[in-house]
């Protein structure tokens, strides 16, 4: 049994860059993140299963993820704020990194932060994580119409977003 | 009006290309003779790469030693740490384990990717196989632009495997060097592409052949110091 799980163990260390994204897109701050896959990892290995049958591995790790999240995290801090640490190491590590990226980069991530949880990790499960919609509702418990009508909303919020960045100038007219 | 017949969820779903074939036929038409819905299928695909940017952020930097050294167990039982909580990978962590070399990170210190044949050929030669016989669980070393870490150590009959990979830029070998007393072979070693999760194929592989080979656990850190000390000798 401990052999099985070694080279999950392989596997689950090549997703941390990915627990690590969601997590803080979930968690807001990089310490809170961090604890939360360290727990998502720790609750894996004690499942004497994995994964279920047919499963991707990065799917259920998510699941498990958000349920934690759900059961603790949240109580603990209710005001998520996406933490903006990623951002700066990126531009440091970047020196092409220009400013109106940035600019869009903090406007899209102010949006991000200010969507309620639900439609957050809907968001980030799709467009970042690249999940389908149906393997998004599984990890959720929610039906796939769900997943269509909250993805929806976000990218909405996105997109009016990406519109006052175009055009600065531009009243928030559209106020949705 | 046409727009009317479209609802967002379905443009969305297009741009996600999560339509099945006929429905995507049919909605690629629409959007192609109407302008008003072109924008709004733009606006769908815009909105999901400037998600993509703002979040890309950060993803290719090595994650922390403490998380690889709480899934790995840097060669320990995991078993009896389990439903420790935070002291287990106290533990855990203080053993230090390099994360670059699942090769997160590491590859922009790269010059470049290495070829197929290369890597695989770095992966199962005899000085990296000397170099690996004295590094215990959790440890790597450097050939060349690509990175070893052993993974595990296990007892068969009449010597020892050892579970290892080896990661360049965009690929890695998973490998197992089974043997003893100076003399190692790979039995098994699987080159994966780079890019994301992979299929469990190299696990499977490693699996039967661990399972043919009768592995017994894995063993732990001074199992292993032992084993090292004693130049994987016989049991």
């Amino acid at each position: 049994m401990a052999r099985v799980s070694e080279t999950l163990k392989l596997e689950m260390v090549a997703l941390l860059p990915r627990l690590r994204g969601f997590a803080r897109s979930l968690a807001g701050s990089a310490h809170d993140a961090d604890d939360l896959v360290q727990q998502t990892c720790e609750r894996a290995l004690s499942t004497t299963a994995g994964p279920p049958e047919g499963a991707r591995l990065d799917a259920w790790l998510f699941r498990i993820m958000r349920n934690l999240f759900i059961d603790g995290y949240r109580r603990k801090r209710p005001v998520v704020a996406l933490d903006e640490a990623a951002a700066q190491n990126l531009a440091g590590s970047d020196g092409r990194v220009v400013e109106e990226a940035r600019l869009e980069w903090q406007a899209v991530r102010a949006v991000i932060a200010g969507l309620p949880e639900d439609q957050r990790s809907v968001l980030v499960l799709v467009c970042v994580e690249g999940l389908r919609y149906r393997e998004v509702a599984e990890v959720m418990d929610i039906p796939i119409g769900t997943v269509m009508s909250r993805l929806a909303r976000a990218r909405g919020a996105i997109a009016a977003a990406l519109d006052g960045e175009t055009d600065a100038t531009a009243q928030r007219g559209a106020g949705e | 009006m046409t727009q009317a017949k479209v609802t967002d969820e379905m443009l969305m779903a297009f741009v996600d290309g999560e339509l099945d074939a006929a429905e995507a036929e049919r909605i690629g038409a629409l959007i192609a003779a109407d302008a008003g819905l072109a924008g709004r299928a733009e606006k769908f695909r815009q909105s999901r790469l400037a998600v993509q940017r703002a979040l890309s952020a950060g993803r290719d930097e090595p994650p922390p030693a403490h998380l690889v050294a709480g899934i790995l167990g840097t060669g320990q039982d995991l078993a009896p740490r389990r439903g420790l909580g935070g002291r287990g990978w106290a533990v855990a962590a203080s053993v230090g384990v390099l994360a670059a070399a699942l090769g997160f990170g590491a590859s922009r210190y790269l010059d470049g990717p290495v070829g197929e044949a290369s890597l695989m050929a770095t992966a199962t030669s005899g000085s990296l196989l000397a170099r690996l016989a004295e590094t215990p669980a959790g440890g790597s070393v450097a050939v060349g632009p690509a990175t070893a870490m052993v993974t595990g150590s296990y007892p068969v009959e009449g010597g020892y495997c050892r579970l290892y990979a080896v990661s360049a830029e965009t690929e890695q070998v998973r490998a197992l060097a089974c043997g003893g007393d100076g003399a190692w072979t790979v039995p098994v070693a699987v080159l994966e592409g780079g890019g994301g999760f992979q299929p469990a194929s190299a696990a499977e592989a490693i699996d039967i052949y661990l399972d043919t080979a009768g592995a017994g656990a894995a063993l732990d850190a001074a199992g292993e110091q032992a084993a090292i000390a004693a130049g994987w000798a016989a049991r």
